[in-house]
């Protein structure tokens, strides 16, 4: 691995044909409880191209964290396959990091620094030196240079996810899976941290599998989003975003009405538009009135 | 009732909207000391020390008022005598000798119970091993097997060693098995994660994650192994002609040394105290409170 810290791993814009960096095909994952075996996800299909940011979008409890751990390694499919370059996820592995909602994902042992330092040296196989100076170029990145020595029960919410956002970042993995990762911050830190990501890929582009409940967060980061319909998952639209500019969004003061404030110059395709009005991820206000998908296969 | 929240709702105040420009404030320091004998008294060793002190003070009068120094030697005299014994070594090595044994079980304990654990969240199979074994012999009394480990190992260290390491493993094993189911889903995903597995995934973040149940397990075996071990030197004495501190205590007793009896105890009771103080809150000072896992 280069020693270099300052290169992300660097998507170059690839032909359209180019094959999919990850594909997942025909996907179905089951849990077990003590009496019965859940049906979580069923024959899900979708491609992530290098430099996607590719938003799973669907109601609370739908089964896309499960789809996402699935992807990390941690849940084995029972039907399909998921492949990342072509060769077939067995087990969690450093090439897809996983940014979770939980604050308890940084052991709380290490200082700020070190919990980023900890994988590098770890899987990377970095001395000591390297490590801890890619660790400080992505702790600046993400605004906690001057935190490096702290622990992280010192710090807040949405310090702790910048720590675990510069610890992906700096794994450079093939694809950094991210869980959720604000949904327990509060509005305002949320925005941030949204717009903080996004200038993060607007500085080097990488590949993003975003799992979130929220439509206007899967608005303001994906460029591509597969909407799920509840229990079990199923795809139920896909749709590409219009093009972002470069700039990461300006929010204008007064907030739209009824819409995403300050992004009602973008929308998503009209596929997830039209699934969205139907109902497919209403539930994530109401998760018992959720209307049947017709788009399921 | 109903009369006065009709009210409520119909009444609409007229306040005055305002603005206040604030001056800096400068009536009262904005942080003050405390008055030194508060301070003083945030100090625990100090608040210890005093009950050390009122306990010696209470000891001292309800033997003088026995007037009896077979039966209860008072707090001085036993002083004098715990001060002979350190001064002539007679303690000191007597305690060495407790001490060298006691570490023999302790890390045999320790390590029994690291293999144990780490089977334990391992394999399914493991965890039943554990199970099973845990709640077999943890509410069997190590002095119960003095007698077959004399019968095995003979008089001597050997079984000595034995019974202590049974004294420390289990309550250490079942301490850090729960300290270990305990870790946060999370964590365990995150160190699996960067592809650790096996015994690296085991040192690197369990092990750490459930400091603060292992330190208490640490705590509780430590204490469970004096116990045992003066228990032990009572019943079968001195091994090979080296007695420990229990051995010093049970010949002083038959010798009508009451004195020394308290003086040997109070040497159990200062070591406790210095391991307790010492080691175990250096060492939680160092991690699980630095690490805010533990207040």
């Amino acid at each position: 691995m280069a020693a270099q810290p300052s290169p992300l791993r660097v998507v170059s814009a690839r032909p359209a044909a180019a094959a999919p960096l990850l594909q997942v095909d025909g996907v179905s994952l089951e849990y077990r409880t003590r009496e019965r075996v859940v049906r979580a996800t069923h024959q899900v299909s979708f491609d992530v191209h290098a430099a996607d940011r590719f938003v799973l979008l669907g109601p609370s409890g739908c089964g896309k964290s499960t789809l996402l751990k699935a992807v990390a390694g941690f849940v084995p499919p029972c039907e399909g396959e998921i492949r990342l370059e072509g060769v077939p996820v067995s087990a969690p592995g450093p090439d897809r990091i996983v940014v979770f909602q939980e604050f308890d994902q940084l052991p709380p042992w290490k200082t700020v620094r070190q919990n980023v330092m900890f994988p590098l040296v770890r899987s990377r196989g970095m001395s000591r030196r390297e490590a801890s100076a890619c660790a400080l170029h992505f702790l600046d990145k993400v605004g906690l240079a001057n935190f490096a020595d702290a622990y992280p029960h010192t710090l807040s919410g949405g310090m702790k996810q910048r720590v675990a956002i510069a610890r992906a970042l700096a794994m450079r993995p093939k694809v950094l899976l991210m869980d959720e990762p604000f949904a327990a911050l509060d509005a305002l830190t949320r925005r941030r941290m949204q717009e903080e990501l996004l200038a993060l890929w607007n500085d080097a582009a990488f590949t993003l599998l975003f799992v979130t409940h929220s439509i206007e967060e899967a608005l303001v980061v994906g460029s591509r989003i597969l909407l799920l319909s509840p229990h079990p998952a199923a795809v139920a639209a896909s749709g590409a975003r219009a093009r972002r500019t470069q700039q990461p969004p300006v929010r204008p003061g007064q907030p739209g009405r009824g819409g995403v404030p300050g992004y009602r110059a973008t929308h998503p395709s009209s596929a997830v538009r039209r699934a969205a009005a139907r109902g497919a991820v209403a539930g994530t206000h109401r998760a018992g009135t959720l209307s049947p998908c017709q788009d399921r296969p | 009732m109903s009369t006065s929240t009709s009210s409520v709702s119909a009444t609409t105040v007229v306040r005055a909207e305002y603005e206040r420009k604030l001056e800096p404030f400068t009536a009262l320091p904005v942080a003050r000391a405390l008055p030194w004998p508060q301070r003083l008294w945030q100090q625990g060793w100090l608040r210890k020390a005093l009950i050390l002190v009122v306990l010696a003070c209470l000891w001292e009068i309800i033997a003088r008022l026995q007037d009896n120094d077979l039966l209860l030697p008072g707090f001085l005299a036993t002083a004098r005598a715990f001060a002979e014994g350190i001064g002539n070594g007679e303690l000191l090595t007597k305690a060495g000798i407790s001490m060298s044994v006691l570490l023999q079980g302790y890390a045999g304990g320790i390590v029994l119970a690291f293999v144990l654990t780490t089977l334990a969240v391992s394999t399914e199979l493991g965890r039943d091993v554990l199970d099973t074994l845990t709640s077999m012999f943890n509410p069997l009394p190590a002095i119960a097997l003095l007698p077959l480990a004399l019968l095995w190992f003979g008089l001597g260290s050997k079984s000595l060693v034995f019974v202590l390491v049974h004294s420390v493993l289990w309550p250490l094993a079942l301490n850090t098995y729960a300290g270990f189911r305990g870790v946060p889903g999370t964590l365990r995903m995150a160190g699996r994660n960067y592809g650790l597995r096996g015994l690296r995934y085991v040192l690197l973040i369990l092990v750490p994650a459930a400091l603060p149940a292992i330190l208490s397990g640490l705590k509780i075996g430590w204490a469970f192994a004096w116990r045992t071990l003066i228990a032990a030197e009572l019943v079968f004495g001195a091994s090979s002609g080296k007695g420990g501190l229990g051995w010093y205590i049970f010949q002083n007793r038959n010798e009508l040394y009451t004195d020394r009896v308290f003086a040997g105890l109070a040497m159990v009771i200062l070591i406790g105290l210095l391991v307790e103080n010492l080691v175990f809150k250096t060492l939680e000072r160092v991690t699980v409170r630095r690490w805010g896992m533990q207040h």
